[in-house]
């Protein structure tokens, strides 16, 4: 296997405890009704929402908002009970697929629920020297 | 969606020189000879890419016609960062309303909990 080109691909990673059970915040998933609840963003709700909660499985949310209503779809790519979750999804409009994978770990009664999202290689996030411009652009930023 | 300008944004970033003459209009407006001085190319191939920034909506150019001196328009450039920006925010309030939903699937469960001991 070729090792991942850490520049060619964009990787965010956002972590959380929460005093729940390992179990419950998987829970939170494994279903459109669950899923709605929380998937917000800050906004946003998510009128419709299909989680067929196994590999495979469609994963379909309509984001609405601000005014604008958008489709993420995509399919549960694997799901590992109580430990972690992968889905690939592409938000309509934008054209690339973004992989996201779910861990969960308990410890002394709290959750750490860890979400880490990859935008593929030839994205357009990934488009020209990734590592090049987003430095240039971090400079440029720093200058504005 | 602001989807075709943001890949506009980001091809027009894609280009070494024009990430150069970006960061070099950052210091200040100048024109075409001015910015074809550092690169070491010629005028016309400047101006190609000054028209590919302008489309862009990343640089600004002056109605002078001699001289349409050049300057940096931070708008799109802001909006390309905060794609990256965004995503992480948009998480971040995704877990806060999780955290929300999870206190209160438990509060429901432990008041449930409650009435049956009681009983």
């Amino acid at each position: 296997m070729e090792p991942r080109n850490a520049a060619a691909e964009e990787e965010l990673v956002v972590s959380r405890s929460y005093a729940a059970p390992r179990q419950l915040v998987f829970d939170a998933w494994s279903s459109g009704e669950r899923l709605a609840q929380w998937w917000g963003p800050h906004g946003f709700s998510a009128p419709e929402c299909v989680v067929e909660f196994r590999p495979q499985g469609k994963l379909e949310i309509l984001m609405k908002g601000h005014g604008m209503e958008h489709w993420m779809r995509g399919r549960f790519d694997e799901i590992v009970q109580g430990e972690r979750i992968v889905f690939t999804v592409r938000v309509e409009g934008l054209d690339q697929d973004i992989r996201t994978v779910v861990t969960f770990a308990e410890e002394a009664g709290k959750t750490t629920m860890t979400i880490r999202q990859t935008v593929p290689k030839n994205s357009m996030m990934a488009r020209g020297q990734k590592q090049g411009w987003t430095e240039q652009l971090e400079k440029l930023a720093a200058l504005l | 969606m602001r989807t075709d300008a943001l890949s506009a944004t980001f091809a027009a970033l894609a280009d070494p020189t024009r990430r150069k003459i970006l960061a070099q209009l950052a210091k200040g407006e100048a024109n075409v000879s001015e910015l074809s001085k550092p690169f070491e190319i010629s005028q016309p191939a400047i101006s190609k890419h000054l028209k590919v920034l302008e489309r862009a909506g990343l640089i600004v150019r002056g109605r002078d016609a001699q001289f349409r001196p050049c300057r940096l328009s931070p708008a799109p450039l802001e909006e390309a960062n905060d794609w990256t920006v965004e995503l992480r925010r948009s998480w971040e309030e995704r877990l806060d309303r999780l955290g929300d939903y999870l206190a209160d699937l438990q509060a429901k469960e432990k008041s449930h909990g409650t009435k049956k001991r009681r009983r």
